[in-house]
């Protein structure tokens, strides 16, 4: 008999030690990810997917070295490439341009601009004969065997004109600005990463290394400026800032937690149930999340901690109800249960939403509060007996007198506030202004964006973050699409609506291109001007040139911009200053298999859809929670808990916007949550359980709750503050709400049970 | 005595970086152009049978040096620390990758010591000519040696590139105009 009253404990106690050693097992080989990209809903289509997955713009990174001379510099970014980082590879941009050259010198001769070319398809040979006299008398070295392979200069010319110039100069292992210029010495590095930079381990290990290596060569030069510049950097930050708070926040909830408790029952025992009920609920959790998602969001975790703030008050009305003995204790379990139920249904809601952050935070928060109800339950019976507890008489007293203020409010009062308030949130609600735009949830510190902006522009590598996708059965193909855009973006050039481009057939004219570039010189080899330029140089008419430069033998950084999907290949075409009217974007799309792809706006395209749906859950939840309170309180406690809902939550939102100027999507996440959690505070006032406990439970409760949810608005993530800022506004006018349904409410049977 | 004994050490510590100043000194000897200076260039270069002659005048400007080729053709190039431009349809256009080609020859035109000691080994050549050979790319990946002759004025330039290509470049001083 013995036995099986402890049945259930010894049940629990295995099952937290199984959960501890897997998760002591898994947590040291667990990727977490810091993208805050990757944790919101995206591009829909599954090539857009893969192409962005294949996108390697994010493992770059670029250094920029200044505030010195010249030769310091060199000597500086040579000491910092001797030292070798692993997964971090520094560009050899002087050999890389050798490499180049080496290959156009190769095929000389099918390469032409497209002046050229067209001079070559309308005839104008002696144009053509001018130009190359030109460059033959200018004191520039030319490329190898070039008048034997190409006399009249083609390709030199095409390696000449190309635009792919940075405006610095690049040397063997960097660029750096020409010398004898008015502008101050500076050298910019670039290097590749072999690790995601959003995997926190990893990158975190690359850019301690690097960082290590930086302070060093600052202590050596004093004057040494070093501007960052690339993802690293931003997704490094934003992992510390998530670890820092998670800790930071989740230590003072804690902190403050433990402290409440030690007021409330100055006694030692149930400091330790509750670390006891915390420790299994976050154990739980982290344990689902490792268990169910193969890369978690360091974010996730921040918005963790709020499970400490709702977990405990489970603890609370546990461990004043065990205090009233074991008979109370049951009669309060199925309001904790309702409790529960509600608080569970809108985390619940939250893994409906194609929403990864928001999906990882409902599966911890459930399985931490799931733990955190079963382990009171089985728990607290076992340790509290009746009065076993000795709560703070001051304590008590303060909430009698909170109780008294209430019970003085007349229904008269009452009912006249809440039309008020009813009226003036009618008016008030139309106001909501929401903004979708997935760049305002996160940003990373201004000194290093505007680092980030200092080496983009110097480097002349600010890309858009728009770009067009050329679609295509084979490599030829994407090539030859992305030639026949080229007169179409030299006219937004022309236009103004863009100021550069770069693709990959900009170094890589298609097969198709440089055959007729081979018919044309043929032909014009056979005319009289260009005869003639061959006579006075004594030079045999080239034979016609048959190998042709091909992706598979060649090589450049640009190449990356040629991805192979699953079953076709696409080009990126990357633009700098785009200005272009919707009306011209639209031209370019009607284009067979050319696409205009709009990472971000189609993100907060989805983002918008995503709030439609969530007010549509949000006034669903409180529709479903009014008729089951309608079906077990009767109609007055539940249309004056559904009224206080939508006052806290109402409420909320307008005290949101009036901080943050403009709502998001997470503050409606968080409208979801208050709905859950202030619930729970009109359960337990309408249920019939003994007023005093219940006033000190919930005034705890919501105490616990608005630190937990507080702490999260002064979060360097605007995303987290604002879900912060709203459910801690939130459950503070519940909190100041809910008593007031006492006036109203229905006392029922305390043998009965309150559900 | 003790004052003797430093100055001595003074002397013997200082001697050998007066040694190669004056070593520098004495082969980058040459005075650097000024105002207009007139030139003819010959171009040998590789599976050309013939040499190919141009003429035409050097203008030094305050940032840059003009290259204006009178015959066989006329063609102006705009020679700066930036690159080499080109003179086309009323405006000069940049050859991509000519940087270092630009301040080579400015750097040797106008005898600027500290970017020839920076980026070549110097050696004598003969009574009136200094090699300079390139010591780090892109440099040593274009020319194998530049040539530079003369008593006291620059008379020629010769640039030898690595696939055999030579030009040399004749400056005519006594021709030249302030």
């Amino acid at each position: 008999m013995k036995l099986r009253q402890r049945l259930p404990l010894l049940v629990w106690l295995s099952s937290v030690v199984l959960m501890l050693i897997f998760v002591m097992l898994t947590l040291p080989g667990t990727k977490w990810n810091s993208n805050i990209t990757a944790a919101i809903p995206g591009a829909a289509e599954p090539w857009q997917q893969q192409l962005l997955q294949q996108n390697q713009s994010s493992r770059h990174l670029s250094l920029m070295l200044s505030g010195m001379p010249m030769d310091e510099l060199r000597t500086a970014a040579a000491r910092l490439q001797q030292q070798t980082i692993a997964d971090l590879h520094w560009y050899q941009p002087g050999l890389l341009f050798q490499q180049l050259q080496l290959q156009y010198q190769q095929h000389q001769a099918l390469l032409a601009s497209p002046e050229a070319l067209h001079l070559l398809q309308t005839g104008q040979y002696q144009a053509l004969v001018d130009a190359a006299w030109l460059r033959l008398l200018s004191p520039a070295p030319l490329l190898d065997n070039a008048l034997q392979q190409d006399p009249l200069l083609l390709t030199q010319q095409f390696i000449e004109q190309s635009s792919l110039t940075t405006g610095l100069q690049p040397r063997q292992s960097w660029f750096e600005t020409t010398a004898g210029s008015i502008e101050p010495a500076v050298i910019l590095l670039h290097a590749h990463l072999s690790i995601d930079p959003f995997d926190r381990n990893a990158s975190t290990t690359l850019a301690l290394e690097l960082q290590q290596q930086l302070e060093q060569l600052q202590q050596q030069w004093p004057a040494l400026n070093i501007a960052r510049s690339g993802v690293l950097f931003h997704a490094v930050q934003a992992g510390d800032n998530a670890s820092f708070e998670m800790q930071f926040y989740g230590g003072i909830s804690l902190a403050v937690i433990l402290l409440l408790l030690l007021i409330n029952f100055s006694s030692i025992k149930p400091l330790l149930l509750a670390i006891t009920i915390l420790s299994c609920a976050t154990l739980s959790g982290l344990a689902a999340v490792l268990l169910l998602v193969p890369q978690p969001h360091v974010l996730a975790l921040v918005f963790a901690t709020t499970l400490i703030g709702i977990a405990i008050d489970y603890s609370f009305h546990g461990m004043l109800a065990a205090n009233q003995g074991k008979h109370y204790f049951r009669a309060m379990l199925p309001s904790m249960a309702l409790g529960l139920l509600t608080t569970l249904l809108g985390y619940l809601t939250l893994t409906v939403l194609p929403f990864t952050l928001l999906n990882q935070v409902a599966i911890f928060m459930c399985a931490g509060l799931i733990a955190a109800f079963i382990s009171v339950w089985i728990v607290f019976p076992q340790c509290i007996s009746a009065s076993n507890l000795r709560v703070n008489q001051r304590v008590l007293r303060y909430c009698a007198a909170i109780m008294q203020a209430y019970s003085k409010v007349s229904v008269k009062v009452l009912m006249s506030g809440a039309v008020s308030a009813v009226l003036l949130l009618i008016l008030a609600l139309p106001q909501l202004r929401f903004a979708d735009d997935v760049r305002l949830f996160n940003q990373s510190p201004a000194t290093l964006l505007a680092q980030e902006q200092q080496v983009r522009a110097l480097g002349k590598q600010q890309w858009d973050s728009r770009f067009i996708i050329v679609l295509a059965d084979s490599a030829q193909q994407v090539l030859q699409q992305e030639t026949a855009l080229q007169h179409l973006l030299e006219y937004w050039q022309q236009q103004g609506w863009l100021t550069g481009w770069q693709a990959l057939s900009q170094q890589l004219p298609p097969q198709k291109l440089q055959d007729e570039l081979q018919q044309q010189l043929q032909l014009a080899y056979q005319s009289a001007p260009v005869q003639s330029y061959l006579q006075q140089l004594q030079l045999k008419v080239p034979a016609a040139v048959s190998s042709r430069l091909l992706p598979d033998n060649f090589n450049s950084p640009l190449q990356q911009q040629l991805l192979t999907l699953t079953d076709q290949f696409a080009g990126v075409i990357l633009l700098n200053g785009v200005s272009a009217p919707a009306e011209a974007i639209d031209q370019l799309s009607a284009l067979p298999q050319v696409f205009w792809l709009d990472p971000i706006t189609d993100t907060n395209k989805v983002l918008a859809e995503l709030r439609d749906q969530l007010s549509l859950w949000l006034m669903l939840a409180v529709l479903v929670t009014l008729v089951i309170l309608l079906w077990r309180r009767g109609l007055k406690a539940a249309c004056g808990i559904t009224l206080m809902l939508v006052l806290a939550v109402g409420g909320a939102l307008l005290i949101s916007q009036l901080v943050q100027q403009q709502l998001n999507i997470f503050n409606l996440v968080a409208a979801l949550l208050v709905v859950a959690l202030a619930l729970d505070y009109g359960v337990f006032f309408t249920a019939g359980l003994n007023k005093a406990g219940v006033y000190q439970a919930v005034t705890l409760s919501a105490l616990t709750s608005c630190l937990a949810f507080g702490l999260l608005s002064f979060s360097q993530t605007p995303a987290v503050a604002g879900f912060g800022f709203t459910v801690f506004s939130g459950v503070a006018l519940a909190a100041l709400l809910a008593p007031l349904l006492t006036v109203i409410a229905v006392k029922e049977n305390q043998t009965r049970g309150t559900l | 005595m003790i004052k003797r004994l430093c100055s001595w050490l003074l002397l013997l510590t200082t001697l050998p970086c007066l040694a190669s100043t004056d070593g520098h000194a004495d082969l980058l000897r040459f005075s650097g152009i000024s105002g207009q200076t007139p030139f003819v260039q010959v171009k040998q270069l590789q599976g050309l049978p013939v040499p190919l002659t141009s003429r035409g005048y050097l203008q030094l400007e305050q940032d840059a040096l003009l290259w204006h080729t009178t015959a066989p053709v006329d063609s102006k190039l705009l020679i700066s620390s930036t690159g080499v431009s080109q003179w086309h349809q009323q405006q000069y256009i940049a050859i991509a990758g000519s940087e270092f080609v630009g301040q080579l020859m400015l750097a040797v035109l106008r005898q600027q010591h500290s970017f020839i000691a920076a980026h070549f080994a110097l050696n004598k050549e003969s009574d009136n000519c200094t090699g300079l050979q390139p010591l780090q790319a892109p440099l040593d990946k274009l020319f194998r040696q530049i040539t530079l002759c003369g008593e006291h004025n620059l008379d020629t330039l010769t640039l030898t590139e690595l696939n055999g290509n030579v030009t040399q470049i004749t400056l005519e001083h006594t021709a030249a105009k302030p």
